[in-house]
This record gives C-alpha cells, structure tokens and sequence, in this order.
C-alpha cells in the first residue's frame, strides 16, 4: 500500500515539475543560497541528455510502472492468491535502477550545480523509500520458499501410503510367505 | 517390531534437530507404542508422520517456525542491510558534499588550451544559422551613446574595449556571444578555455579567456581586459588609464541603468553604443562542456544556439555602425542590416 501512495505522490510532483516545464511558471520553491528549483529544473541535467525532453517525464514514467507493479502486489494480497512469481524480484530491480539514477542526480545538484531543488528532494526521498520497501518484501520473499516448500511437501506426505508402499508390500509378503510356511 | 523402528528413525533423522523435531520423535515414539499394543502396519506409520506434521506445523505463524527451527538467514536478509543502505545513501550525499565544499572544483584550472575543433565552431556559425536565429528572441543588449567623443584604438580604428574577469559567470556567457561577433571582423589566437567561478552563481560556466589571446582586425581594435582570476586570487590585468575613465564614465546607471557603478562585464563600442551584462541567462550554460556548446551552434532551434547566436548577430550589428557597414560580407546580410536598425534605434 505505503508503495502506491509514493508511486502517485512520486506521479503528482513528476507531473507538476513537468508542467511548469512546458508552461514555463515560476515554482513554487523556497531559494536560499542553497535551495534553488529553478537552477536545477533549467539547468541542463534537468533533460534527458542529448534531447529537449524534460527528465520528470521518465521519472514520471518510473513512478507509474513501479505503481502498476506494486497495485499487482496489493491485488494478490486483497484475493488471498500468490502473488506473481518474481515480482518481487522485479520491483527491487525496478527501484534499484531508479536509486543509481537518484544518485546521479544528487550529485549534479551537489557537486556540479551546487543548489537543491526541493521538489527533487521529495522524489529522491519517494525513491529511496521505495528501494528499501522493495529490499524488505524482497527480503522476506527469501524466506517463505522454504516455508512453502515444507508445507507443500507436508501435504504431500500426508497421505503416507504414498510414501511407503516398498514396507507395506514387503509386509504383506512376509505376512503371505509367512502363511504360507504354515508360520 | 523392528520395522516401525527403522522407519521412526528415519523419520526422526528427516526431522531438523530443534525442539519441534524432539517431539515429533517423542510422538513417534507414542505412536510406536500404540502400535505394539495394536497393529504395527502402515497405519501406525501414518500417525507418526503425522504427529511429525502436526509438531511441524503447530499453529505458528511461518516466520516464528522458520525461527524456531533455526533456520539461518542469507547475506542479504535482516535489517542489517537496510540500515547499511541508509547509511551508504548518508555516506555518499555526505562525500558529494565534502567535494562541493572543498572547491567541487573538478579540479578545473584556471584556463587551457582550447579544442581548435571547438574554436572554429564557435568563430564558423554558418550564415544559414545567423540568418535563421536572427535575434533569437535575445533582448537588445547594448545602450546607444549620443554625444560622447569617439574611440578609437590603434591605427584609429574604432575601438571595442571590454572589462571582464574570469571569474564572472555574466562575463562567461557574453564571451561566446563576442568572440562569434569579432570573429566577423577579425581573427582570434590564443584563445583558452575558462570557466567561471566555483563558488559565484551560475558556477562552473564554461567559456573561454581573452587573456593571453591576440585579435588581429583591419576593421576594428578589440582591448578586452580580464582584470581577475577564476578563483579571483590573482589580478590578471588592471585597465590603462584610459579604460579606467570609461568605466567610471560609462559604467554607470546614468549610462547603463542598474543601481550600481563598476558592474562587468562592461562593452564599450567606440563610445557609441555600451553593453553592460551578459546578453542572455548564464544557465543556459549549465552543466554543459565547451564542446557540447560549440556542438549545438549547429542547430539554430537549439535554446543555446538561440541565445548565444542571436546575442551575436546584435553585437555585430552594432560593430558595423562603428566598421561603416565592412566588411559588406557581414553587415549587408539582410539579417544584419534588420538587427542594425533595431541597435540604431535604440
């Protein structure tokens, strides 16, 4: 659930971002000597390199598949089924890809441009939140194959007879042979 | 009798060796005791196995009988490694701003020798590019001056003298714009790549130095003077006497606005025309290398392009009103001659 609250918080900030890009509005932003968005959102890390595309719009797009992944989790969870097989795997991978990129940015708001964007901040944030809600349940994913692996052999061995037929035959041999040596 | 025994013992070896597996064997062993009193068949051996399940399972949650049988966890599981995590994300921001503070510097020099490739995108913008940005949406940026005596330089040529220093990224910006627009007129050596303060606004922007450059011109006599370093630790040049009277003449808000003396960088356009401030936003600039800028002349709907290019084509106007249109290559270009009436009228 806490990752498809971030992935529509992550959306609605990407898509304001984006907006004021193209609308070319001032942003409502705090600017100190270090807070500044609008350095950051005009400076030339604020698009895609090599094009005029405005980054918020894959960042937007991040945040939308890791939504999407995350609302399968939860629908999985809501119909009491499994969820689907390495998708946990996959939302880890996801963001994960996402914190390197975080990283980068962070350090052309730090190094290179010297200022913060606030609005920026909050998404990195959305992000490395995101990364450790996905480590976690990637995590505990690690644990249950065991589990579910035990429990599925259990209900296998339930029905012994399955497992032991060789002693049961061999019984009934003796039993037989046994009678029939007059024993 | 010895079957079930082999067969509980086996099953007991099956089971992990916690307290949950214990009894499980204990419960085996009730079982095989029932069954010595009873039938010793497959049935007996059923029971067990599911005294075996029903100790395994024992009503707890998954986790606690993971913890339970003692179970040992991968590298990767545990809290441990988010906290690592958080603690490498900290540690990180923490050396991005170790760097920033102890210079950033990227360790930049002051100047170095600049890509000749990269000069000559800079001095070589095509006229099918000047023509198409036109302005650029550029604002006019020089200031018409009436009644002041004219100047001029070596030869009597008119004379285009700029205060600037390397530290000023206002002064970075407005260097590609003029270096472009002399080039119309004459021809650069020397020129080095720069970049402005790292600690001023709009650090880092990239640009080149008039210092330690030579400008040849048969048209007009260019004197820049970059008083300062990018660090401002050393004085690089102090303006002659004469240059030092415009600045306190000229630079001024009586002549060019603003509410402070002494602003750079400063244009002085034979005392005709003066232009005071970069021409367009530092920003533009931003994050981009020397050779990405040059690469981007190119394309005349590039912001850069626009800004850069469209700044030019108004200082070249402006320095044909001092050249008397020459050379006609340059300033008879329809393009030009419509900026010059817009410099012309202020």
């Amino acid at each position: 659930m806490a990752l498809v609250v971030m992935a529509v918080a992550g959306i609605a900030i990407a898509a304001y971002l984006t907006t004021v890009h193209y609308a070319k509005v001032p942003l409502v932003c705090t600017t100190s000597s270090i807070i500044n968005c609008a350095r950051v959102t005009s400076s030339s890390y604020s698009v895609v390199p090599g094009t005029q595309l405005p980054i918020t719009i894959p960042g937007m797009l991040w945040f939308l598949v890791s939504g999407a992944l995350a609302v399968i989790a939860l629908r999985s969870a809501w119909n009491g089924t499994d969820e689907p097989a390495r998708l946990r795997l996959a939302q880890f991978l996801w963001s994960a890809a996402g914190l390197l990129f975080v990283l980068y940015l962070v350090y052309a708001e730090i190094v290179q441009l010297r200022n913060i964007c606030e609005w920026c901040t909050v998404i990195h944030l959305l992000t490395l939140a995101t990364f450790l809600i996905c480590m976690l349940r990637l995590q505990r994913s690690g644990e249950e194959p065991t589990y579910e692996v035990e429990t599925r052999s259990t209900s296998w061995r339930a029905p012994a007879h399955h497992a032991m037929p060789a002693r049961t035959h061999r019984q009934r041999t003796r039993s037989r042979s046994a009678s029939r040596s007059g024993r | 009798m010895a079957k079930p025994k082999r067969t509980q013992q086996r099953q007991g070896a099956a089971g992990t060796p916690s307290g949950t597996g214990q009894n499980a064997r204990r419960q085996g062993s009730d079982a095989t005791k029932t069954g010595s009193s009873g039938t010793i068949s497959r049935t007996n051996g059923h029971d067990t196995r599911l005294a075996q399940i029903r100790a395994r399972a024992g009503g707890q949650p998954p986790a606690r009988q993971a913890r339970k049988r003692g179970r040992k966890q991968s590298w990767w599981q545990g809290k441990w490694t988010v906290i690592a995590t958080v603690v490498a994300v900290v540690v990180l921001v923490g050396i991005f701003v170790a760097i920033s503070r102890n210079g950033g510097t990227s360790g930049l020099p002051n100047s170095k020798p600049a890509a000749a490739s990269v000069v000559k995108q800079v001095t070589g913008v095509s006229d099918k590019v000047i023509a198409s940005v036109g302005t650029g949406g550029v604002q006019n940026p020089v200031t018409p001056l009436t009644g002041q005596p004219a100047l001029t330089g070596a030869g009597g040529k008119p004379a285009v003298v700029y205060i600037g220093a390397e530290y000023c990224p206002y002064c970075a910006a407005k260097r590609w714009s003029m270096i472009m627009a002399l080039s119309r007129f004459g021809t650069f050596s020397n020129l080095q790549y720069s970049w402005s303060s790292d600690t001023d606004v709009y650090p880092q922007t990239p640009t080149f130095t008039f210092y330690g450059s030579t400008y040849t011109s048969k048209y007009i006599d260019f004197q820049p003077v970059e008083e300062t370093t990018r660090d401002s630790s050393q004085i690089l040049q102090t303006p002659t006497s004469a240059q030092q009277h415009l600045i306190d003449t000229y630079d001024t808000p009586q002549y060019v606005g603003g509410s402070t003396s002494g602003g750079i960088p400063f244009v002085d356009f034979g005392n005709k025309y003066l232009s005071l401030g970069p021409g367009y936003d530092p920003q533009l600039l931003s994050g981009l290398t020397h050779e990405q800028i040059a690469a981007k002349l190119s394309n005349p709907n590039d912001p850069v392009t626009l800004a850069i290019v469209g700044n030019a084509n108004y200082l070249t106007a402006t320095i044909c009103t001092l050249t008397n249109n020459q050379p006609s290559s340059v300033c008879t270009s329809p393009t030009i001659k419509q900026i010059e009436a817009t410099v012309k009228g202020g």
